[in-house]
């Protein structure tokens, strides 16, 4: 270890510093919003930081044990993002909700830091302290609303099935360990060859078990409305976004790193859990009224697509088309969340058939929830497109047609749902015709969502690109 | 020897294990907590580790039980409330769905155990090989850990506090 | 030149959605305007095209390097005479709107951006760009039914949404496919023409072609995937079905004659004779069911599952020719007459369509043919152009019907036979159709009801009477169409001989 080390971390040093100056600011001021604006302004400036270590080749520091990479990179930018936006769009929704507004954005920007550690964890023991601390923080974040009997509820069967997912998953490094004798991932690799089969994969289907629980794939997704609908709205559209793509991360890293499927065929368990991840969501999205639970289980089954990627990795698509997907859907998902929050600030209500005569009454939000409607069933030119048709060419390059086709029936099922919301806010008459005060704050982060749906989907290839390189780092 | 003594470790870490789910006064669930705990510490020292099985004693059992119990008398907590019983079919089929694992395990073992496992590092377990890996090989996850302890204390306060009259 | 003729009414509707709910005046003319523009630079487009040219006004930029995705848009003797009939039947259906009150902002958006969507699919040489300009289609087609549509519009609505998203899905599988096999992988179209890369995989061809063909059925729509159709076409608003049969039926002719026929020949022709008898119950079954209709729009919508039966039939013969020196004439006329037809189709259904919207929009407000009788003395303008555009549909020689159905008769004669004897039995049945709505709603006594109805304003005239000239015009000098086609299908053929 050697001080160009620290160099290497200072992205993750800063995200410390920040959340703690936060609490800080808190103590000092009691203009609250001001430590959302602060926190916003902090993770913008990570974003110096994180694009010098672009320029650099990948490699891993501390002894071994975290991993400065391309992939890595990705996710610290997309997990910065995610967070200032969701962090924009909490100054207005938070007010008279919580009276720990300070700590709030504390919380958000620890659990930034959690996730970005977990998509750079290079060590089983710190890739399941990081996990475990991006639940922590999770955990009361879904229940910050302590007045609320449903947030309440969203923490505790958070905290209840986390905890289990996590106790088992941590099982299945156990064994790992035991097998190999070491916790760094690419020792694990060079030694995991003469491990015996089966126990290489009961540890592999127990450690499935924690990350399918953080990117909510079925059989691990009965948290996901339940929690999507009682947690607070940003913090809901952060854990279907950010928490997310991190357990891709470690997902993938692990998977790619450490097991050869030559050798263990998880591919095939992939697809088949891709399949039915997203047939499932979708069917149970169908018959959704609130619209916290319909994106729920919408992501249920944007995980499953997002898997077909994980399970296509050969070639130049897969992997690629894997973080394409989750950069887009980033935008896309805390845009239609938003809207949500706003709605369920103005008016109350998450009932889709509320949003009535809404492109009348807020018709700036209106059209972008459509955009992001038509972005999350799979339209052109939006950002979710490019990903699925990535993913979707992935498939077919590994000759996983099968999968698209399921993907393609899916889509087609998911444009149901997803055009009830269309029809709600254009052609349900409103209930009434008073327009709908759109906060700045929201308003910004809503068009940011906005404009990167479109912007992705219209000129991917700077996206194409990063994603790309990502890859090509990823195995060291 | 080895054997017997860890089929009583691993006897006492079951029995308290259920003791914990199924007694009804709290009390009595924190004292089959420190049975696990204990008969935890001996599992350790016949691994070899005998330092964290010192810190499993001290720490665990020594710090944490107590703090339970504590809490336990301050609380003056109600026992022998009925539950209902709100799960139907999930029960039966947790008992099938577990001795599936418990097969997999035990053919996991039958065909993995002997030579391929690990060997572990000389010296290991000892209160220097842990400080050293401590602060080497695993400093980056013990300066994480210790993010992760102070952000549970924050969280603890915002949980933990009761809400202000509005 | 392309590229503005395609983004031309983009712009205006961006502009217009930008302007106060209230200047309702200047957002039509500015419709108005740019969808004119749109026009004057294809018609532009026409004078300049070389015949025998192949491709030509081709932009070729590049947009997604790492997949080579490319900016490609071109135009041949294909892809113009429909550009041209998206312009003229835009501009028309503007004018038309003119009345149109309810959400007019967003109504002429989505009308241009449904434009440029349209035009875009015809000059796109590029897959990745023809498939978001065919999906660029489906959502202001949704809106178009749901908002301003008739009473059962949600259901119409998404009902139409599903099947074609079904479709395009399908498409972007069959896409795919024939994208991993071409060495260099590539989505340029000219380039997968070329290469063939399917031509020795038998069962990925096979995919990709019922990708493609679900897909464009849908579109057409061949039976029996034409359950959307009527739902759609009555539900829509007048414009909306105009635009609706006169052209976005059109792009799923246009995906057979321009990617699978080219693309995948010897799987075509493996199928050509089971399609073609699809295409023929489409046409038997469209005439038989429009006679049973007494609701005018769905008689004409089922007359236009009658007619795009005729032009698959067109196609299925070419394909069925492919590999056959001696059927090569047959083929291209066959060919031929499916284009024509389908440009004829677009003008006169296009017409037929603001006939009844003339009627029920603003007159009558009801399409039961029954309940008319006798209109023919009461609305002498009205009556003469409707009279003209069915019989231009039943195929009276001298109108633009007949030259189409002629050529296809007479090329898939060389091909099938037997088919085309059957479907020649077709035109009786809409023949009869057609006349005895006339009969229903001109002659006889007039109705009592309909006493004080007024015969049609200037702008309704603007509208129609457009399209009643081209009738004539290429039914009875259909040259200059017919060589702008035969020029891009004499082409094809050699290719596929």
């Amino acid at each position: 270890m050697s001080a160009s080390d620290l160099w290497s971390i200072v992205p993750e040093l800063w995200l410390a510093g920040l959340a703690i100056f936060l609490l800080l600011v808190d103590l000092l001021t009691a203009r609250k919003s001001l430590v959302g604006v602060v926190a916003v302004m902090g993770l913008l400036l990570s974003i110096i930081p994180i694009g010098s270590l672009l320029t650099q080749g990948a490699r891993t520091v501390i002894f071994g044990s975290y991993a400065v990479d391309g992939f890595a990179v990705f996710f610290k930018i997309l997990t910065v993002i995610a967070t200032a936006l969701v962090v924009l769009a909490a100054i207005d929704w938070l007010p008279g909700r919580s009276q720990y507004e300070g700590e709030f954005y504390a919380l958000l920007v620890f659990t930034a830091l959690g996730l970005v550690l977990m998509a750079a964890s290079t060590d089983i023991i710190l890739l399941a302290l990081s996990i475990e601390f991006v639940s922590l923080t999770s955990y009361v974040l879904a229940g910050y609303l302590k007045g609320d009997v449903k947030s309440n509820e969203a923490g505790v069967k958070y905290f209840l099935y986390g905890a289990a997912a996590s106790a088992v998953m941590l099982f299945g490094f156990s064994i790992l360990y035991g097998l190999t004798g070491s916790t760094n991932l690419y020792e694990i690799a060079r030694r995991v060859a003469n491990a015996p089969l089966p126990a290489l994969y009961l540890s592999i289907a127990l450690m499935l078990s924690g990350f399918g629980f953080k990117i909510s794939m079925v059989p691990f997704h009965q948290w996901t409305p339940d929690v999507y609908e009682g947690a607070p709205t940003p913090v809901a559209a952060y854990l279907s976004v950010a928490s997310k793509a991190a357990g891709f991360a470690a997902l993938v890293r692990m998977l790619m790193v450490v097991v050869d499927p030559g050798r263990l065929n998880w591919i095939l368990l992939i697809a088949v859990l891709s399949a039915v991840s997203m047939t499932l969501g979708n069917l149970l999205a169908l018959p959704q009224r609130n619209i916290k639970r319909m994106l729920a289980y919408s992501s249920i089954s944007h995980a499953g697509f997002l898997l077909i990627g994980v399970a296509a990795f050969r070639g130049d698509f897969g992997t690629p088309g894997l973080l394409i997907y989750l950069l887009g859907y980033m935008f896309t998902q805390l845009g239609a969340f938003f809207v949500a929050a706003l709605i369920g600030q103005q008016l109350g209500t998450d009932d889709i058939p509320d949003y009535a005569g809404l492109s009348r009454r807020a018709p700036v939000s209106a059209l972008l929830m459509a955009v992001f409607m038509l972005s999350l069933t799979g339209f052109p030119p939006t950002s979710v497109f490019i990903g699925k048709f990535y993913v979707l060419a992935g498939a077919i390059d590994n000759g996983l047609l099968w999968l698209a086709i399921v993907g393609v029936v899916n889509s087609v099922i998911s444009l149901y749902y997803y055009a009830g919301v269309i029809r709600a806010m254009y052609v349900m008459p409103a209930a009434s015709t008073v327009p709908l005060r759109e906060p700045a704050a929201l308003q910004v982060a809503l068009g940011i969502a906005g404009l990167g749906t479109l912007l992705i989907g219209l000129y991917p290839q700077p996206i194409i690109d990063l994603a790309r390189s990502a890859v090509l780092l990823l195995r060291i | 020897m080895e054997l017997v003594v860890f089929g009583l470790a691993s006897a006492g870490a079951l029995a308290g294990g259920i003791g914990v789910i199924a007694s009804r006064p709290p009390v009595r669930s924190a004292l089959s907590l420190l049975l696990v705990l204990g008969s935890l510490a001996i599992m350790y020292l016949l691994l070899a580790a005998q330092f964290i099985a010192a810190l499993q004693v001290i720490i665990y059992a020594g710090a944490i039980v107590v703090l339970f119990l504590f809490v336990i008398m301050l609380l003056h907590m109600r026992s022998g409330e009925g539950r209902v019983e709100k799960l139907r079919w999930q029960g039966p089929v947790s008992y099938v769905l577990a001795g599936l694992f418990l097969a997999a395990l035990l053919y996991a073992i039958w065909t993995g155990a002997g030579p391929h496992m690990a060997e572990p590092a000389p010296g290991f377990g000892t209160a220097e090989s842990v400080g050293r890996s401590l602060f080497t090989k695993f400093l980056l996850p013990f300066e994480v850990a210790s993010i992760v302890l102070l952000v549970g204390i924050i969280a603890a306060v915002v949980v933990g506090r009761p809400l202000a009259p509005p | 030149m392309l590229s503005l003729i395609i983004f031309l009414p983009l712009l205006g509707g961006l502009i217009i959605l930008f302007l106060p709910k209230t200047s309702e005046r200047a957002m039509k003319q500015i419709a108005l305007i740019c969808s004119t523009a749109s026009l004057v630079f294809s018609l532009l487009a026409v004078t300049q095209f070389r015949l025998g040219g192949g491709m030509q006004f081709q932009e070729r930029y590049s947009w997604i390097p790492s997949i080579a995705v490319n900016y490609h848009l071109g135009v041949d003797g294909l892809s113009l005479p429909l550009i041209v009939l998206t312009a003229v039947l835009s501009v028309l259906s503007v004018i038309y709107s003119w009345r149109m009150d309810v959400r007019l902002k967003e109504y002429l958006f989505l009308f241009l951006l449904l434009e440029t969507g349209m035009l875009g699919v015809f000059a796109a040489l590029d897959f990745f760009l023809f498939y978001i300009f065919w999906e660029v289609t489906l959502v202001p087609m949704y809106f178009l039914i749901g908002i301003w549509g008739g009473p059962r519009r949600e259901y119409a609505a998404i009902k139409f949404f599903l099947y074609t998203l079904v479709g395009s899905l399908a498409m972007l599988l069959a896409i795919l496919i024939l994208y991993f096999n071409a060495e260099p992988h590539t989505f340029s179209m000219l380039e997968l023409i070329r290469q063939q890369p399917l031509a020795d995989a038998p069962l990925l061809a096979a995919l990709a072609f019922w990708g493609f063909f679900l897909s464009f059925a849908i579109k057409v729509p061949m039976w029996p995937f034409h359950t959307w159709l009527p739902d759609a076409h009555v539900e829509a608003p007048t414009a909306g079905s105009v635009i609706l049969a006169g052209i976005l039926l059109k792009m799923g002719t246009y995906g057979f004659v321009r990617v699978s026929l080219p693309m995948l020949p010897g799987t075509f022709k493996a199928y050509a004779f089971f399609i073609a008898v699809l295409a023929l119950l489409g046409i038997v079954y469209g005439a038989l069911v429009a006679m049973a209709q007494t609701d005018l729009k769905k008689l004409v919508a089922y007359s236009s599952v009658n007619h795009m039966g005729y032009v698959m039939l067109g196609i299925a013969a070419a394909a069925g020719a492919v590999g056959d020196p001696s059927k090569a004439a047959a083929a291209a006329t066959a060919l031929n007459g499916a284009v024509f037809e389908m440009i004829a189709h677009g003008i006169i259904t296009g017409g037929l369509f603001f006939i009844v919207g003339v009627l029920y929009d603003y007159r009558a407000h009801t399409r039961g043919v029954d309940e008319f009788g006798g209109l023919g003395a009461r609305l002498p303008v009205y009556s003469g152009i409707t009279t003209l555009a069915m019989l231009a549909s039943l195929g009276l020689p001298g109108l633009m019907g007949f030259v189409a159905e002629f050529l296809v008769f007479l090329g898939s004669f060389g091909v099938f036979p037997y088919l085309t004897a059957v479907a020649v039995t077709g035109v009786v049945f809409t023949a009869a159709m057609f006349l005895w709505t006339i009969q229903r709603i001109f002659l006889g006594p007039l109705n009592p009801r309909w006493a004080t109805l007024a015969d049609m304003d200037a702008r309704e005239k603007l509208t129609l009477v457009p399209l009643a000239v081209l009738m004539v015009i290429f039914g009875l000098y259909p040259k200059p169409l017919l060589d702008l086609i035969n020029a891009a299908m004499s082409g094809l053929v050699t290719a596929l001989r």
